[in-house]
């Protein structure tokens, strides 16, 4: 009971122990391709002209608007902030006009560098594996946008100088922005290597911009998962059992589906589901079921039972992941010898946003959701008739793209349990 | 059933179950988002609103109850004290997840409205029933302070 309760945070820990040794060698080889107009100004700007995007990680607009995809989920952590300070940093941005979008999911443009080819967010690895890589992205477009000014004035690009995204060329008092290049650095080849920065002329990394994410958090404007509506939208509540390991014998949907709005209810793998047109309508009907439940199977400890779990295995022999020097030898010899012992009870995460994520059923299915790991959701399967909940969502919806608009679904080292739908 | 009421000082009529929660009549039915749903129990402060200037947790405060009455939410803060509040929370950069603070900031501007010069233990008072799950406390006790202090 315990091993299979506990081994996959042990599987994960494993293979982000694989990861780290590829590292060094994944963070030189950067995907740097064009990513293409975003679906987002795709769809919007058509009367604008399409942005400047060499690279995955950054979209320039005409606007003057510096957008840094993040591959990392923002939990409150800071990730935006620092992501787009590192590309921003190289790129000479004017940081008022940096924004942030989360990425897609796509393993292939944005793996985690240190957990391999998985996208994920954890262990403190977003900034590390990113600082390479991001410097040079910004480092690149920024090469672009002065080949582009020195090809319209006709001067050398070593003549040009940058400062909070304006190109200027002192020779001849000339000046463009970023935005007035974004069309013709288009047209460029993206350089195959670029010099970084001197540490020295940084003047955002380690001068600690504002948060981009603080303003929409202070007004009410941030959209969090829960946040998301789409047309004909279903919302589906869960009923889950009251201890782990639980399963449904017996359940009575009657009163359940008498509550107005109530589409339908359905048994799941986690419990009983209730579908209907909104949150307050799934809530009472799921407080109207009925259920029995089977606990033959269910996990019965208690939180002490379970500590002396840990105790026990604790004293065990364990995998060894470094061995430097004798430490018996050291500590048999030591003048000083101090003892203690750290408790971590088993812990909900318990974020302040119920955990929660929007499904878009189409083939593959779009996901939103506050998952670390969101290219790792293996168990849609399950969901054998998924049009059936939201008739009305459209096929254009279907871009395959998950966002990780929340920033709360998720806190701490959660990884599988988080990013299936349960 | 139709209820009619003051939503951010104007007047507005939701047609919907007198018995349903503010809080989900104001994200649902009159589609304001930035009252956030925690717990649905009146513990976790993330849906805390103004009735009548009054913070309330409208996750169990029925909409039949705001008939002919005041209701703000984030969206409607117009205040000078609620103004205050929104800069110092920018300035000390209080937000983490930012999933409470909705409701921080609620609990905060009607703290400030009543009392313009809250000691530590007001503001404990005050914002007891505000959990953060980030731990913002320190930086949310220092903002109201600095949302406080008359502007020089």
């Amino acid at each position: 009971m315990s091993s299979r309760l506990h081994s996959p945070a042990r599987a994960d820990r494993r293979e982000f122990l694989k990861g780290a040794g590829a590292a060094a060698v994944s963070a030189l080889t950067i995907g740097f391709e064009w990513a293409g107009p975003s679906p987002a100004m795709a769809a919007g700007g058509a009367t604008t002209l399409p942005p400047f995007a060499p690279n995955a990680f950054v979209r320039i607009g005409a606007d003057d608007s510096v957008t840094v995809i993040s591959k990392h989920i923002e939990m409150g952590q800071g990730s935006y902030t620092g992501l787009a300070t590192i590309l921003a940093e190289e790129l000479d941005a004017d940081w008022a006009q940096v924004r942030v979008e989360s990425a897609p999911a796509d393993a292939t443009r944005y793996a985690n560098l240190v957990f391999g080819k998985i996208q994920g967010t954890g262990g403190s690895s977003a900034m590390a594996n990113s600082w390479a890589q991001l410097r040079d992205a910004g480092a690149k477009a920024r090469a672009m946008l002065l080949t582009a000014a020195a090809n319209r004035w006709r001067v050398p690009v070593s003549e040009l100088t940058v400062d909070k995204g304006v190109i200027f060329h002192a020779g001849s008092k000339r000046q463009a922005t970023f935005g007035s290049l974004v069309k013709a650095a288009s047209a460029l080849p993206v350089p195959a290597t670029v010099q970084l920065k001197n540490p020295e002329s940084f003047t955002l990394i380690g001068h600690l911009p504002p948060r981009v994410d603080v303003p929409a958090k202070c007004d009410g404007t941030a959209q969090f998962t829960i946040d998301v509506e789409m047309p004909g939208m279903l919302v589906a509540l869960l009923k889950r059992p009251p201890l782990f390991g639980a399963t449904v014998k017996s359940f009575d949907a009657s009163a359940a589906g008498q509550v107005p709005g109530v589409v339908k209810v359905v048994q799941v793998p986690g419990g009983i589901a209730v579908l209907a047109k909104s949150f307050w309508a799934a809530k009472q009907a799921r407080d109207a079921l009925q259920i029995e439940w089977d606990d033959s199977k269910a996990e019965k400890r208690s939180s002490a039972a379970l500590m002396e779990e840990y105790r026990r295995l604790a004293d065990q022999p364990a995998l060894s992941a470094r061995k430097d020097g004798d430490v018996q030898k050291a500590l048999g010899a030591a003048t000083h010898r101090i003892s203690a012992s750290y408790e971590f009870p088993y812990l909900a995460h318990a974020p302040m946003e119920p955990l929660d994520a929007v499904v878009i059923p189409c083939m593959p299915a779009a996901v939103s959701a506050g998952a670390q790991m969101f290219t790792r959701i293996t168990s849609w399967r399950r969901c054998r008739s998924p049009r059936r909940t939201a008739p009305m969502a459209r096929r254009s919806n279907c871009s395959g793209r998950a966002r990780t608009t929340s920033t709360a679904a998720c806190i701490g080292p959660c990884t599988s349990t988080s990013s299936r739908p349960a | 059933m139709a209820t009619t009421f003051q939503l951010n000082g104007k007047s507005t009529t939701l047609d919907a179950d007198p018995n349903m929660p503010m809080l989900w009549a104001l994200r649902e039915v009159a589609g304001l988002h930035g009252t956030k749903f925690g717990c649905g129990m009146a513990l976790c402060g993330a849906c805390t609103i103004h009735l009548d200037g009054q913070a309330v947790r409208s996750c169990v405060l029925p909409l039949a109850s705001v008939a002919n009455r005041q209701v703000t939410t984030i969206e409607g803060l117009q205040s000078p004290q609620a103004k205050a509040v929104q800069a110092a929370w920018i300035s000390l950069q209080v937000p983490q997840c930012g999933y409470c603070q909705s409701g921080q900031i609620m609990s905060a501007t009607a703290l400030l409205e009543k009392n313009a010069a809250p000691t530590d233990a007001d503001i404990d008072a005050a914002m007891s029933g505000n959990i953060c799950r980030c731990g913002t406390y320190t930086r949310i006790r220092a903002a109201i302070h600095a949302a406080a202090k008359p502007k020089a």
